[in-house]
């Protein structure tokens, strides 16, 4: 994986200071883009399928921030996201808090213990495939029917295209950030 | 800015195998429901099977159903789903109160296994074969 680093400017403690102002900048991007997916008509022909733009933010996040990190720009996303939405403890927040702890595990999974196997490309499939795995799981324990999973394989061929633009939306956001001077 | 093709040559080994496991595993799946159709399966052999979370199932087999379609009330959580069954397939129409609507979106289902789903108003309604005829196309 990509090693990176927050710059720290003179001072050891504005480091952390850093990693705290990033995990929130991460997460409120993250949440606009979940919002902004929302407004995109649904053109999948397989009910429930997306795009999952805010996979960008969890995956960049799991890159610079570690796992920590990440877990926490992921939570702050989806517990905030939801307050804002207000669709906290309903429905919508299980769905995508299934998904989204699934997609992390998935891609910390291709991130750390795929030693340099997956290309953000692959770890981002990852993500999303685990994301459907965790999606279905949490509607089939709520309609108690396993039926739903009728729709894996549809979906697993649509995690290629949605997958391989997550992980370049990632690649290239990441390779921005050293213009910013504040992580290398 | 690199080309589409160009930038598939940072692909590592790792993507290759899940790219094709997805691929070979993703693609049986879908092609067995065609499948399906195309070795003679008929949709009047199969059953719709209407299953409320928390009430009873109940079955109906498409072929008696008559060629005009018959419309049955389910009632759930958030209101009424119009099931829409019809001797070729079967399909739903949403509560007012549905958010998404996606069970409504997802169409016709016409093949065994196929299945509708509404989350919020907590149903599931599938299509299988039927239990009486104990027959299926290869015993036929």
């Amino acid at each position: 994986m990509q090693e990176s680093k927050i710059v720290a400017a003179n001072n050891p403690r504005s480091a952390g200071i850093r990693k705290l102002v990033l995990v929130g900048i991460l997460a409120a991007m993250g949440i606009i883009l979940h919002f902004v997916e929302s407004l995109l008509p649904a053109i999948a022909p397989v009910p429930g399928a997306k795009l999952g733009l805010a996979n960008i933010i969890t995956l960049m996040a799991l890159v610079v921030l570690g796992i920590k990190g990440g877990g926490q720009v992921l939570f702050l996303r989806i517990f905030l996201g939801s307050l804002m939405a207000g669709t906290f403890l309903t429905l919508p927040f299980y769905l995508s808090l299934s998904g989204g702890v699934m997609a992390f595990l998935g891609m910390s999974t291709g991130l750390y213990l795929g030693r340099d196997r997956f290309s953000l490309v692959g770890v981002s499939i990852l993500g999303a495939l685990s994301h459907n795995l965790g999606q279905l799981g949490a509607v089939a324990i709520i309609i108690g029917n396993l039926g739903v999973f009728y729709y894996l394989p549809y979906l697993a061929l649509l995690a290629i295209p949605t997958g391989f633009v997550v992980g370049m939306g990632a690649k290239y956001s990441l390779n921005a950030l050293p213009q910013t001077g504040r992580i290398k | 800015m690199k080309s589409l093709l160009e930038r598939w040559k940072d692909i590592r080994t790792g993507d290759k195998v899940i790219v094709g496991l997805v691929l070979i595993l993703a693609l049986a799946g879908v092609l067995y429901p065609l499948l399906w159709e195309w070795l003679g399966g008929d949709p009047g052999d199969l059953q719709v099977v209407i299953n409320p979370v928390g009430a009873e199932r109940q079955k109906i087999s498409l072929g008696d159903i008559p060629e005009e379609g018959k419309g049955l009330i389910v009632p759930g959580p958030i209101g009424d789903h119009l099931v829409l069954i019809y001797p070729e397939g079967v399909r739903v129409i949403a509560p007012e109160d549905d958010p998404l609507k996606i069970c409504e979106k997802t169409g016709w289902i016409r093949r065994p296994g196929a299945t509708i789903v509404c989350v919020p108003n907590q149903l599931a309604i599938w299509l299988e074969g039927r239990d009486e005829t104990g027959l299926d196309g290869i015993s036929e």
